[in-house]
């Protein structure tokens, strides 16, 4: 490979003065040429190509160039992510802004950690989001201590130090490269080689006590990984609030249901009844942080059937509606929001 | 932006300051590790060889040079395996040892086996008189520390970088040019193709009781390509950043798996090792033992290997990959009027079809060799050796190959995207080292060389695993 790259020996020194203004023009001309080629490639590209219908939908605040300027934003992890439905059409997303009228931007991303909707926040905010109604689903139980340690800089840092940077330089070459879509790998290849995101086992709608074992085996991962014992910061939901509330941006906490028939069903009464005291401890401090930081919520406990599951935690197309019944009720009509903590104390 | 700022200072400072740039630059990148102990030691090793350099220079008693000789080359052996077992000799001493990190790392071994090996060479050199004693603290301490090698090497010579570092030349554009191709090159080789490789090489290698013969077979391949493309892209960036300064480094690989023989094998793999281990253990021993003809032979090629693997690590699995190679030399110098015989009986002697033949039983030699290399025990390597042709098509399920096609199946992972990346990465890597051989690309019109250039680039921006996989040869 080396004679590829060179003469096959060191040149001699001093060649600079002579051929500077070359050297220089070169310098410039080099990365304003790859920066037009590239530019006419993703012109012809993004004209050409329908290229957004063969991302994966539940990643789009990871490739989509135009991310929201107003609106509802939607940010979250899996529940949020809307995995378990068939087609697109049965995602609480779709239906809210169906019933709703108004614009919404899923930006949820599946395995999603504190650290990572803040980044979301952040990405949104510097891409000029103010005014919007952000809407993000917390499950209670990220707040109870687990055996498997969360990476500290979230499960999509790698991602989002992409889109954000990390200095100016950095930060000013990722706002260059964003609405270069033709540079990301992803979304090049996801045209080359057409995935289907909805429908595909184990990501299709089903219910948990009626379809294999996916919700039996997953639950008892979640008993191995849980460990009992004091409850975890929540701090990052006011560092969350006080990041949206610069851009003028409104933060409201979607309280996610547990499927409470599920740990009944899979567990002895001992461990069911240790699941519910500590599920209710986290649901109510939750709660108790969200009024005293004047954070608004929509309470989702005690708002789903048991048919509405897949698992302890995820949705089907029936809790997808649920899910978008609820927001549109607080974001249409203003309705009171449901504070609904007793059922764990029960 | 190092490399840029340390480009920056060098070409401002006069010509003769240069080598403290790179000193100091060198200094600054090992200390910037965090690996404390690492610096003591590099200090320790510049310390007692440049001393003892000079005094064997200084010596006319044959006696007393010997004797600093050896004493050069305890030091720098007390220092390597006091630095590389220091963690298991504190915990012998005191059960379950530990120091709070603090974010240091206090038991890395990075770079030490590189440039003890060197200080060692310079010291044999000194001693056979083939090589000038360097009166310059400064640039001795820089022929040991130079940055871009300290970490994974090459190995260089007293002769080779010596006069280099003496006369550091100003900006040159074609070097740093063909530097920053070169560099980036490496750099394809170690995210689009090594890093590629990697997860699934690992998959299999970390439970090979779970897998077929096909997939410890293809797994073992994949490993064979995943070394060369990492080591040797190291080497490549290596090459590149030093040939910005106008330093000339010495090439490690010369296409490795197209060798004809397992002697062609050491002659174009890690090539500044395998001479190192020839000049100072293999020749010494060969002339210690001339008088026992093919024996003496043998027996130094075995005990030449056996500190190959040895150098590797204190492990079962890199002495039986060492002493492997060690039996496949010994068994060319034992053989060879056996196999010259057997070759003219099946008309293969002077065939043209000869050397293909060589080349691909000397890769599947090499490959079985890279088993127990890879091996995280020598229970591992010892399944994986034994059960390559068992069970081909079991444990293959129907999901892998739906998500994954053939190759998919064989490893029991992976999506037809992540092998259809890697054939491309694979395919550029192959194509640019078979270009690189009959084109010189500063001599093509402009158009031509900016084109490689961005396809280059474009290469590595689509291509790019995103993994964070370490460089293979950092833990040696």
């Amino acid at each position: 490979m080396l004679t590829m790259m060179s003469d096959s020996s060191i040149s001699s020194s001093r060649e600079l003065p002579a051929d500077a203004k070359r050297i220089v023009a070169k310098l410039v001309l080099f990365p304003v040429l790859l920066y037009g080629i590239v530019a006419l490639a993703n012109t012809v590209f993004v004209n050409l190509v329908d290229w957004r219908a063969h991302q994966n939908p539940n990643e789009r605040l990871l490739w989509d160039p135009d991310l929201p300027k107003t609106g509802l934003v939607i940010l979250g992890d899996s529940v949020f992510a809307s995995s378990y439905v068939d087609s697109s059409n049965q995602t609480f997303s779709f239906l809210l802004q169906e019933w709703s009228g108004k614009k919404v931007f899923n930006g949820a991303l599946e395995g999603a950690d504190p650290p990572d909707f803040l980044n979301a926040a952040e990405l949104l905010t510097s891409s000029g989001m103010k005014g919007a109604t952000v809407v993000l689903d917390i499950m209670p139980n990220r707040f109870l201590e687990f055996n498997q340690l969360e990476n500290p800089s979230g499960n999509e840092a790698r991602r989002f130090d992409r889109l954000l940077g990390h200095g100016a330089v950095s930060s000013l070459l990722a706002e260059i490269r964003r609405p270069l879509v033709i540079l990301d790998p992803d979304i090049l290849m996801n045209c080359l080689i057409r995935k289907k995101f909805f429908g595909v086992d184990p990501y299709r709608n089903r219910v948990w006590d009626k379809d294999g074992d996916l919700a039996h085996r997953r639950f008892q991962v979640f008993q191995q990984q849980i460990a009992f014992g004091s409850l975890r910061s929540f701090a990052w939901v006011q560092e969350l609030n006080s990041l949206l509330k610069r851009s003028d941006d409104k933060l409201v906490i979607f309280v996610s249901p547990v499927n409470e028939t599920l740990i009944d069903t899979y567990s002895s009464k001992e461990y069911a009844a240790r699941c519910h005291v500590e599920f209710s401890r986290a649901h109510q401090s939750l709660l108790w942080y969200l009024d005293r930081q004047g954070i608004p919520y929509i309470d989702g406990s005690n708002q789903f059937e048991a048919e509405d599951f897949v698992d302890l935690v995820h949705v089907n197309v029936h809790g997808q509606r649920r899910i978008a019944e609820l927001i549109d009720g607080y974001v249409t009509e203003g309705r009171p929001i449901s504070a609904s903590a007793h059922q764990y104390t029960q | 932006m190092f490399v840029p700022a340390v480009l920056a200072a060098y070409q401002l400072m006069p010509s003769r300051w240069r080598w403290a740039v790179l000193l100091s630059a060198s200094i600054a990148f090992y200390a910037a590790l965090r690996m404390p102990l690492l610096v003591v030691a590099w200090t320790f090793v510049v310390l007692t060889s440049y001393w003892l350099g000079r005094r064997i220079s200084d010596e006319s008693n044959g006696f007393r040079r010997r004797t600093y000789l050896w004493a050069g080359v305890a030091a720098q052996v007390v220092i390597l395996g006091s630095i590389k077992y220091l963690r298991a000799i504190l915990r012998l001493i005191v059960p379950g040892f530990e120091i709070p990190t603090a974010g240091m790392d206090w038991f890395s071994t990075l770079g030490i086996s590189y440039y003890t090996l060197q200080a060692v060479s310079y010291l044999a050199d000194v001693y056979l008189g083939t090589a000038e004693p360097e009166r310059h603290f400064g640039r001795f301490a820089l022929y040991l520390g130079f940055f871009p090698k300290l970490l994974q090497g090459p190995i260089e010579r007293a002769g080779d970088l010596f006069p280099q570092l003496r006369s550091l030349g100003s900006f040159n554009y074609t070097n740093v040019r063909s530097g920053v191709l070169l560099f980036c090159w490496g750099l394809f080789k170690k995210v689009a193709v090594a890093n590629r490789l990697a997860p699934f090489v690992t998959a299999v290698y970390y439970d090979p009781h779970g897998y077929s013969g096909l997939s410890l077979i293809a797994a073992t391949y994949m490993y064979a390509l995943q070394i060369l493309a990492d080591f040797s892209g190291y080497t490549d960036m290596a090459l590149g950043v030093a040939r910005m300064f106008n330093i000339r480094l010495t090439e490690n690989f010369k296409s490795p798996y197209f060798a004809t023989s397992i002697a062609d094998f050491w002659r174009r793999w890690h090539i500044s090792f395998s001479r190192w281990i020839l000049d100072y253990i293999f020749k010494p021993l060969q002339i210690e033992w001339r008088n026992a003809g093919r024996v003496g032979v043998v027996g130094a090629l075995m005990v030449t290997f056996f500190f190959s693997g040895l150098w590797h690590g204190v492990a079962l699995t890199f002495m039986t990959w060492g002493l492997l190679h060690g039996v496949y030399l010994a068994s060319s110098v034992l053989l060879k009027p056996w196999r010259e015989a057997v070759y003219r009986k099946i008309g293969l002697a002077n065939h043209p079809y000869r050397r293909a033949f060589q080349g691909i039983i000397t890769f599947q030699l090499v490959a079985f060799a890279w088993i127990f290399f890879r091996a995280r025990s020598i229970t591992d390597g010892w399944y994986i050796a034994t059960h390559l042709f068992v069970g081909a098509a079991t444990r293959i399920s129907y999901a892998t190959a739906v998500r994954g096609g053939v190759m998919g199946a064989i490893l029991n992972g992976g999506s037809a995207r992540d092998f259809a990346m890697l054939g491309a990465a694979m395919a550029i890597w192959f194509l640019g080292s078979t270009f690189s051989k009959t084109v010189r690309l500063q001599e093509q019109p402009i158009w031509f060389r900016w084109s490689m250039y961005y396809a280059l680039i474009l290469a590595l921006v689509y291509l790019n695993a995103h993994d964070d996989v370490g460089f293979v040869y950092f833990q040696f």
